[in-house]
């Protein structure tokens, strides 16, 4: 039958595996965590921000531009006036039509004087 | 063999009642004809200014033709010019007259239109009616001149008698023109009255002042007509129709009249408008 466990007989990995089981090998990466936290607070930040800039800018460029227009007020019709005719306009008209000028109808110019004598052409 | 009998006889050899029906029933025929068509003859729609105009036509017509001639006749005095000239100066004398009779009817015509019936205008109208019958005498007396002496004489005692009568025909120019007035203002009475009945039962104050005013401006009107009218005096002063200025006087009073009516008119439509019309 096959045996599948392994066992660790590399004394580097040995003291490898201890170092992590006790905690010594965290300890250094520990410090220079605990030395440099507010660059990294910084830089994650900043990253955040960027990020964030670039999400909006991805997000604006997706979305439409909106579109600002005045709002509908209809076809403009023409004010319709009612036209008001009274029943007397014909007499109006009547008046209107009246001529003035005198004579009327014009008296037609006759010769009353038709004879052969020679003073009459 | 009995109907070859039949048609061999002669119209000659008919009975003479078979003939006398023959010819009554011809005769039946022809009135029944006449009859019949007389009601699809289409009617001539002439007038007293058709007519007129008509016979004033014939005098320009004639007149040219009488001037060439008498300068013939003038200019070459044969025989024949003259009687040729002569001829043509009874056709242009009976043109003329008949063109002033029917002028004076055409007058007459656009008087009685009207249907004013105006007495101070009364005599104006019966002395067309003399005018008229006058023309028409003269018309059918001038057809027996032959000479050239008779047309002289006949010109002669025209020229005087004609003042009178074409003095009339001026009168009744201006009788015409009065009667259309006149015929206005009936019109424009009989407005106001009809306007009145279509007013609601309550009126205002101030639309009672405006009816009032339009009656009052009513009378102004006809007091200017009446002043017209017996400003004419044609029976006193006939002679006064020579004046040059017989018509140029009267057109101003006729546009202040006119201008008065057309006023009287706005006013009355503004009743109507802004009082009569519910819908508005």
């Amino acid at each position: 039958m096959l045996n599948l466990t392994s066992k660790i007989t590399n004394p580097e990995a040995i003291k490898l595996l201890n170092d992590l089981k006790s905690g010594v090998f965290w300890a250094p990466i520990k410090a220079w965590f605990i030395r440099y936290q507010w660059y990294l607070v910084g830089g994650l930040v900043v990253i955040f921000l960027l990020i964030a800039l670039s999400v909006g800018k991805a997000v604006f460029r997706r979305s439409q531009a909106p579109v600002f227009l005045p709002p509908d007020i209809g076809t403009p019709e023409p004010t319709i006036q009612e036209s008001f005719t009274s029943i007397y306009e014909p007499l109006r008209q009547n008046i209107l039509n009246f001529g003035i000028d005198l004579p009327d109808p014009i008296i037609p110019p006759f010769d009353n004087a038709i004879n052969l004598e020679s003073d009459n052409i | 063999m009995k109907l070859s009998i039949v048609i061999a006889r002669s119209e000659s050899d008919l009975p003479a009642g078979r003939q006398a029906w023959q010819s009554h029933s011809t005769k039946i025929y022809l009135i029944s004809f006449l009859f019949f068509f007389s009601f699809f003859v289409p009617p001539v729609f002439a007038d007293a200014k058709s007519d007129y105009d008509y016979q004033y036509g014939q005098y320009r017509q004639n007149y040219p033709e009488f001037s060439l001639l008498k300068l013939d006749y003038l200019n070459t005095p044969s025989l024949d010019n003259q009687q040729k000239a002569i001829l043509s100066a009874k056709q242009t004398i009976l043109a003329r007259d008949l063109a002033k009779a029917s002028f004076t009817l055409y007058l007459t015509d656009l008087i009685n239109s009207t249907k004013t019936s105006y007495i101070p205008l009364q005599p104006i109208v019966s002395s067309l009616v003399t005018t008229r019958e006058y023309y028409l005498q003269e018309a059918q007396k001038s057809q027996s001149i032959v000479t050239q002496e008779g047309l002289s004489s006949y010109t002669q005692d025209y020229l005087q008698s004609v003042v009178h009568h074409d003095r009339v025909v001026k009168f009744g120019v201006l009788a015409g023109k009065i009667s259309t007035l006149i015929r206005i203002q009936l019109d424009l009475k009989a407005a106001l009255e009809n306007l009145v009945t279509r007013l609601p039962s309550s009126l205002p104050a101030t639309l009672v002042a405006r009816i009032q005013e339009l009656r009052d401006s009513a009378k102004v009107v006809d007091i200017k007509i009446d002043a017209m009218t017996k400003n004419i005096n044609f029976q006193e002063e006939e002679e006064s129709a020579d004046a040059e200025i017989f018509f140029s006087s009267r057109v101003e009073k006729l546009v202040e009249i006119r201008t008065l009516q057309i006023d009287w008119i706005n006013r009355l439509i503004d009743i109507d408008k802004n009082y009569a019309q519910p819908n508005l």
